[in-house]
This record gives structure tokens, sequence and C-alpha cells, in this order.
């Protein structure tokens, strides 16, 4: 490893991938070693062409760098290989096709995608719908790029989301930063709240060990139940003690990732405000607070709901409100007192009157 | 008895279309809180409250500008001393709170120019000039959180806005039916509401009741 480290590696060299691409399996090394180049295509049967460049390096950094190229390209076996490569006839049937790979590890994410809209769509023909690599870089797959590549592949594909959902949704840009699109668009999975500390902008990251989130929550969380309303101001306390101030951000999402393949078709998109607009409701019973690991794989640390609503944490989250859904407890009290103070207080004043008024005052009047 | 001309006809016009708004916005607002009252559906009712909040903005300036545009804002400054002042305001609410039950008068006796008691006229100022302009402001600011952007970071986020607007809500809550019963304690419980819909309030002869200078509605 440190020879390779010093440049005595040739494959890595040749490749010109930096030193991560040096964590890819000889076998894999050799791949990369024709396929890092750039300008490596292949002429299509229908005219276009396809790049077949593949970045080594960030390959070898991606969740799937240790199954290496067989695990997703069987079919190719060297030394038969490049001579033996099959006709392609379009790039989009191509992607398509290498999605089929992916089943081998992921089938359970194939039963809600195969429902979805757009698998529906490519069965009538339509090739426009994503494949899985449309979504998810095919060679560079991380916990990052699972958090941030959908959205933006949405975005991509859809465009002005958000002035399509302001037709019927008041402060959608708002809400498309606050709620994931599968929040609305797979409704019948559960969803959460989680509130997303931030430094600086960014997301907490803990790299290596620099902000253990992990350890300060569990110490902040005395009876180990999850955080209440004190151990969370603890926990953000002891955050801030580490250096940067932190803040907070509130995000609906799913709780597992695999149902966020299920966008139905758009009729069936959570349009009924109630489904987060109130105390009840699914998300707001489900809460949880997180940082990142280096990867940007979230680290998450269950908190009890009534974080949401307590007056210890209304100046932590006060950059979070749904109405309806987090609402103060404190406030509540303060309107029952108030509608039974503004009735009561006038209701005794009027009685009293009534009371003092039997007895004529001295001069005989009686008002 | 001399009828005099207290409430002139937009004054009039503006507290009754507010009357009915804020009620309104009150039952659309907790509806919007508590989702128990009615079974209309979210967006309806975040509608009609965004819709009346507007109609009433636009009805504040009826008063305002009747206010700052006429002899009448008279009625709201007619005590320059403040010790005496807040002597009278001091003389007002020991007579709510105490004379009243003993058959005493009131110590303020209404004119044309002088309809307002001194605690009428201040808490309406407190109402007209501070509250209910903060209450439309957090609402419009609610309304559009992304057009507001920089106003909701300047008061340090979207549930600090909307506390704002809710606690002043609980003082609308409070302040109604006070507000409503004080104007029942005339001569007859209906008279003071008359004149709101009248404009002539009906006062006993005396020197205090010397109408002030003609016209000027
Ligand atoms: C000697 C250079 C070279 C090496 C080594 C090499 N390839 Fe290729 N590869 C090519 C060329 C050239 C093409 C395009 C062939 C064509 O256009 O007919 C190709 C095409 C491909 C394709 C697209 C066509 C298909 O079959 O799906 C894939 C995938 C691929 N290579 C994967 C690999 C993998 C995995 C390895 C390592 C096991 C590898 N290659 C090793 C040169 C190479
Ligand atoms: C996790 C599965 C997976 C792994 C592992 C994988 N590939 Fe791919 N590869 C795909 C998919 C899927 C496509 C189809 C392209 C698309 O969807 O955009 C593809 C396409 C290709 C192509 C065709 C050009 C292109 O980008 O479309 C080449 C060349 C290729 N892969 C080479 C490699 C090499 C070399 C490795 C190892 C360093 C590798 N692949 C590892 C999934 C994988
Ligand atoms: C040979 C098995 C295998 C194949 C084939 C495979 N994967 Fe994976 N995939 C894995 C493993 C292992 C993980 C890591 C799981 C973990 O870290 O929890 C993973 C994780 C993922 C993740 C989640 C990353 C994260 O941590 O958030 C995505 C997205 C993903 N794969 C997409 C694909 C796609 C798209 C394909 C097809 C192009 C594919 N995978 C093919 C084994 C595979
Ligand atoms: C329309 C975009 C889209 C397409 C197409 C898509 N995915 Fe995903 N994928 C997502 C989203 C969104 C997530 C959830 C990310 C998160 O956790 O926030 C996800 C998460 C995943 C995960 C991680 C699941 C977990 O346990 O958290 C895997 C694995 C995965 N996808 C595989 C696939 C495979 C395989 C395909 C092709 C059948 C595919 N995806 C197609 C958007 C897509
Ligand atoms: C590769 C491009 C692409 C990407 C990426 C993509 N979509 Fe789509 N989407 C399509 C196409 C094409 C259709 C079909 C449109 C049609 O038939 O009118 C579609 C349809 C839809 C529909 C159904 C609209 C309807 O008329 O019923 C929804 C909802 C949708 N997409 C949501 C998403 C979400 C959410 C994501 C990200 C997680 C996403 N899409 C990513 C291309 C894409
Ligand atoms: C608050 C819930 C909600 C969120 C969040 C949401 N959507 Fe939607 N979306 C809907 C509903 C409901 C519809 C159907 C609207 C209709 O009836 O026309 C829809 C429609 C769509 C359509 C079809 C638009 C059209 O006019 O045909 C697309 C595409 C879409 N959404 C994509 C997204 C993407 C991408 C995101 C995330 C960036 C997202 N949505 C976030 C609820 C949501
Ligand atoms: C999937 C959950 C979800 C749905 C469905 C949803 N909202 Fe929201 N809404 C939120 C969240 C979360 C926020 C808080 C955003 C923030 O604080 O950044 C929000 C904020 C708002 C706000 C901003 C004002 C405030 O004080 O928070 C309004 C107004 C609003 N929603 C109205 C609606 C209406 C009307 C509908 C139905 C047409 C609707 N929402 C549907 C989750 C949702
Ligand atoms: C809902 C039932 C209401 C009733 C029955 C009512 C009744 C009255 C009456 C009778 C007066 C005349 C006061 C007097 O001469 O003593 C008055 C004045 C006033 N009311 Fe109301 N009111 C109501 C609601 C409100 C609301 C919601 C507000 C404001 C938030 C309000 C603000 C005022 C103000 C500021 C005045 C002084 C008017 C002026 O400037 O000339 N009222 N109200």
């Amino acid at each position: 490893m440190l020879g390779a480290c010093l440049g005595v590696n040739p494959v890595a060299d040749a490749a010109g991938a930096d030193h991560s691409a040096e964590r890819l399996s000889a076998g894999d090394r050799v791949c990369v070693g024709c396929h890092a180049a750039d300008g490596l295509t292949r002429k299509l049967a229908n005219g276009d062409s396809l790049s077949l460049t593949v970045d080594g390096a960030a390959f070898a950094g991606s969740v799937h760098g240790p199954m290496g190229c067989i695990g997703c390209h069987p079919q190719v076996a060297l030394p038969a290989h490049p001579g033996d490569v099959p006709n392609i006839d379009d790039a989009r049937q191509y992607a398509m096709a290498r999605s089929e790979s992916c089943r081998a590890c992921h089938g359970r994410v194939f039963r809600p995608y195969e429902g979805s809209v757009h698998a529906l769509r490519l069965r009538a023909g339509s090739a426009a719908g994503p494949a899985c690599g449309d979504c998810h870089p095919p060679h560079a797959v991380t916990p990052r790029s699972t958090q941030e590549g959908p959205t933006n592949a949405c975005v991509r594909c859809h465009g002005d989301t958000a002035a399509q959902h302001e037709r019927w949704l008041p402060n959608a840009a708002r809400h498309l930063r606050a709620v994931a699109c599968s929040a609305c668009h797979a409704p019948d999975a559960l969803r959460r709240v989680d509130l997303r500390v931030l430094a600086g902008g960014e997301r907490l990251t803990d790299r290596d060990g620099s902000v253990p989130f992990e350890q300060h929550a569990r110490a902040a969380d005395t009876n180990h139940d999850g955080l209440d309303a004190n151990e969370f101001r603890r926990l953000l306390t002891s955050l801030e003690r580490e250096g940067n101030p932190v803040a907070l951000q509130g995000y609906i999402e799913l709780r597992s990732g695999i149902e966020a393949h299920e966008l139905p078709p758009k009729a069936a998109a959570i349009k009924d405000c109630v489904k987060c607009h109130d105390e009840k409701a699914l998300p707001f019973q489900n809460v949880t607070v997180s940082g990142v690991d280096a990867d940007g794989r979230p680290i998450r640390y269950d908190v009890h709901r009534e974080v949401l609503s307590s007056p210890i944490t209304w100046d932590a989250l006060r950059g979070f409100y749904a109405i309806g859904g987090t609402r103060m407890k404190l406030l509540d009290v303060l309107l029952a007192l108030g509608l039974v103070g503004g009735i009561t207080v006038p209701a005794l004043h009027l009685a009293l009157r009534r009371l003092s008024r039997r007895a004529p005052n001295p001069d005989g009047s009686t008002r | 008895m001399t009828r005099i001309y207290v409430h002139p006809a937009p004054v009039r016009l503006w507290h009754w279309l507010n009357a009915l708004g804020f009620v309104a916005l009150i039952v659309t607002g907790l509806q919007i809180r508590y989702g128990v009252l009615l079974t209309l559906s979210f967006r309806t009712v975040v509608d009609a409250h965004n819709a009346i909040g507007f109609v009433l903005i636009a009805n504040y300036f009826v008063w305002l500008l009747f206010y700052l545009f006429t002899d009448r804002i008279t009625v709201y400054h007619p005590e320059l001393n403040p010790a005496r002042h807040y002597r009278n305001m001091l003389r007002q609410v020991v007579y709510y709170g105490y004379g009243i039950f003993k058959g005493h008068p009131n110590p303020h006796v209404v004119s044309a120019y002088r309809k307002f008691n001194p605690l009428q006229s201040m808490s309406y100022q407190i109402i007209m000039l501070v509250l209910v302009p903060l209450q439309f402001y957090s609402g419009l600011v609610l309304w559009d959180l992304q057009r507001f952007a920089g106003t909701v970071e300047a008061l340090g986020g979207a549930r600090v806005v909307d506390t704002i607007h809710v606690v002043l809500c609980i003082v609308f809550v409070v302040f109604i039916p006070v507000h409503v019963y004080l104007t029942t304690l005339g001569r007859s419980a209906g008279e003071h509401i008359r004149a709101m819909l009248t404009g002539y309030e009906e006062v006993d002869d005396g020197p205090d009741a010397a109408p002030g200078p003609a016209g000027g509605s």
C-alpha cells in the first residue's frame, strides 16, 4: 500500500486516478486502465455515440467499490472483451437493460419501482422515464449521492417543480425545501420528521470522529429512551461546545428509502394538507435528530415527539413550523385561559351589577 | 337630551366590517390551528383566512386615513396633560371596578369630539396603532414566507412570526367580549351599539355635553 502511494503502481498511474483508485482490486484496475481514458466511445446502431469513460477513483470510493465491476457487468470477461461486445441499439435501452443487474442485490427496491408511474410509462413504451442509473450514478453511488442525487434528478427531468406545485400548494418552494418529494409521492409509506443539525449552513458532519454526533446524543440521553425536550437541548449545547453554533432544519421524509421508489401517478400523491398540518398527523409521531458521517450517511437519533411542541425547545426550532402540526402547547393553554377569561370576567361584572342594583342607592336611583 | 353625531359613516363602515372580519379571522384561524370546529378542507380555510385578512388590511386604511385627514382625530387626543389623562383613566377604572356597582355616574360624558373616555382612547390607540398593524403584518408574512424571507430571517424564523400572530390572536379573543360588554354599559344595553349603527348618540344636556366645532365628518 505504501509503495502504491509512492507511485510505484503503474496501473493507477496509467489510469490518471488519485490515490483512492488504488483501493480497486487488481482486476478492476485492468478495466479502469482502458475505461478511464477520456474520449473512449462506442458508435451505436442508431447513430449516437456512447461514452465508455468510467471514473475509477469515484467508483473506488462508492459503496459498490468492494464488489468490483463484475458485480454489475458479469457478461464482461477478459480477454475476449472488448472484442465480443454485443450490438447496442441505443443508449436508453442499454441503460434499462443494465438496470436489471441491480436486481440481484436490490430486489426489494424493484417491487415498489415496478409499480411506479415511471416504470408504467416505460412498459407502455415511453423511453423517457428514469432507470436506476438516472437517479443513482451507477459508478459513483455513495450515501451522499443517495441523499441528494435523486431530488436533483427529479428536477433535471421535471423542471420547475416549485411552479408546478404552486398551483395548489401555498408556499410551494418552502414546502419543497422542508418536505422530500417522496414524502408526498409515496403516499402509503411511513413518514417522519428529521431534525437536521446544521453547522455553518451545512449538515453537521462527523469526519471520522471530528464531531462524534452519536456519542453526544447518547451522553445527552440520560434515561436511554430517546431525547426529551431537556435532553435535546443538552445535545445542542454540547454540540455547540465543540465549536460551531448549530441550527436545525426540519425535514419530512420517509422512514425507509426503499418506499421512495413507489411514485404512483400524480393523482395518488398527497394533496390533503391535514396529512401534515394536524397535530395527530403521521410524520410528527416519529421524530429523529441527525448529523451525517464523512460519507454523507445520516446518523440518526430518536427524539420524543413533544420536542416539536415544547416551550423548552421553542427557540432551537424557531425556523421549523408546520401550522397545526408542531404547535406549542403553552399557547394552547393561554388561548383557553383567554377564551374563558374574556367571557367570565364580563359575566361576573354583569352578575355583580345585577346583584348590587337590587339595593337602591342612598339617593334612590338604581344605577 | 341631545342627539349628537359621534360616529361618522366611514368609522361605522370600518367598524362593522372590521368586527365581522375579526370574528371570522378568529374562527378560521382556530380552525387552521386546531381543525376541530368545521369539516371544511384545510386549503379552503387557509384561502378564506387570507382573503378576509386582505380585506381587513384595506379596511384598516379606511379608519386610518379617515382619522389622519379629518379633524375627528381629536377624539383620540382630547387630553394633552398626561397627569390629568392618567388621573382620568384611573377614575374610569375605579368607576368600572367600584362606582358602577354603587350607581355613581360615569365620570366621562360623551361629546362629538370627546366620544371616548380616557381608558377607551388609550386602549383603542394601542389596539389600532400597535396590535392590529402587527397582527396584519405577521399575517402578511405568514401568507408568503418565501416573499418575506428577509423579514422571517430578521425575526428569527417562521415559528417566531407565528407565535407573534397567535399571541395577538389571543389578545383579541380576550378583547372582543370585554369590548362588547363595555359597550353595553350605557343607559341601556343597546345604546352605544345603536349609536355605532346610526352614528348618533343621545346625551344628557349639561355643561360637559357642549358639542365641538361644527361639521367635520
Ligand atoms: C483493452 C481495453 C479494455 C479493457 C481492459 C476493458 N475494456 Fe471494456 N471496453 C473497451 C472497449 C474498446 C469497449 C467498446 C467496444 C466496442 O465499441 O465494440 C468496451 C466496452 C465496455 C462496456 C460496454 C459494452 C458492454 O458490454 O456492456 C462495458 C460495460 C465494459 N467495457 C466493461 C469493462 C469491464 C468491467 C472491464 C474489466 C473487467 C473492461 N471493460 C475492460 C475496452 C476495454
Ligand atoms: C453497481 C453496478 C455497477 C458496477 C459495480 C459497475 N457498473 Fe458499469 N454500468 C452500470 C450501469 C447500470 C450501466 C448503464 C449506464 C447507465 O445506466 O447510465 C453501466 C455502464 C457501463 C459502461 C458503459 C458506458 C456507460 O457509462 O454507460 C461501462 C464502460 C462500464 N459500465 C464500465 C464499468 C467499469 C469499468 C466498472 C468497474 C470499475 C463498472 N462499470 C462497474 C452499473 C455498474
Ligand atoms: C452485488 C450486489 C449489488 C449490486 C448488483 C448492486 N448493488 Fe447497490 N449496494 C450493494 C451493497 C452491498 C450496498 C451497501 C449497503 C449498505 O452500505 O448498507 C449497496 C448500496 C446501494 C445504494 C445505497 C447507498 C447508500 O448507502 O445510501 C444504492 C442507491 C445502490 N446500492 C444502488 C444500486 C444500483 C442502482 C445498482 C444497479 C446499477 C446496484 N446498486 C447494484 C450491493 C449491490
Ligand atoms: C426516480 C428516482 C429513482 C429511481 C429511478 C431509482 N431510485 Fe433508488 N432511491 C431514490 C430515492 C429518492 C431514494 C431514497 C433516498 C433517501 O433515503 O432519502 C432511493 C434509495 C435507494 C436505495 C437505498 C435504500 C435504503 O435502504 O435506504 C437503493 C438501494 C436504491 N435506491 C436502489 C435503486 C435501484 C436498484 C433502482 C432501479 C430499480 C432505483 N433505486 C431507482 C430514487 C430513485
Ligand atoms: C429521467 C427523467 C426523470 C427523472 C429523473 C424523474 N422523472 Fe418523473 N417522470 C418522467 C417522465 C418521462 C414521466 C412521464 C410523464 C408523462 O407521462 O407525462 C414522469 C412522471 C412522473 C410523475 C407522474 C406525473 C403524472 O402525470 O402522473 C411523477 C409524480 C414524477 N414523475 C415524479 C418524479 C419524482 C418525485 C422524481 C425524483 C425522485 C422523478 N419523477 C424523477 C421522467 C423523470
Ligand atoms: C406536499 C406534497 C408534495 C411534495 C412535497 C411534492 N409533490 Fe409533486 N405533486 C404533489 C401532488 C398532490 C401532485 C398532483 C397535483 C395535481 O393534482 O395536479 C403533484 C404533482 C407532481 C408532478 C406532476 C406535475 C404535473 O403538473 O403534471 C410532478 C412531476 C411532481 N409532482 C414532482 C415532484 C417533485 C420532483 C418533488 C420534489 C422536488 C415533489 N413533486 C414534491 C404533491 C407533492
Ligand atoms: C407532506 C406534509 C405537508 C403537506 C401535505 C402540506 N404541508 Fe404545508 N407545510 C409543511 C411543512 C413541514 C411546513 C413548514 C415549512 C418550514 O417550516 O420550512 C409547511 C408550511 C406551510 C405553510 C407556511 C406557514 C407556516 O406557518 O408554516 C403554509 C401556509 C402551509 N404549509 C399550507 C399548506 C396547505 C394549504 C397545504 C395543502 C394544500 C399543505 N400546506 C400541505 C408540510 C406539509
Ligand atoms: C364583534 C363585536 C363588536 C362589537 C359589538 C363592537 C361594538 C363597538 C361599539 C358599540 C363601539 C362604540 C364604542 C363606544 O361608543 O363606546 C365600538 C368602537 C370601537 N371598536 Fe368595536 N365592536 C366589536 C368588535 C371590535 C373589534 C374586533 C375591534 C378591533 C380589533 C374593535 C375596535 C373598536 C375601536 C377601535 C372602536 C373605536 C372606533 C373609533 O375609532 O371611532 N371592535 N365598538
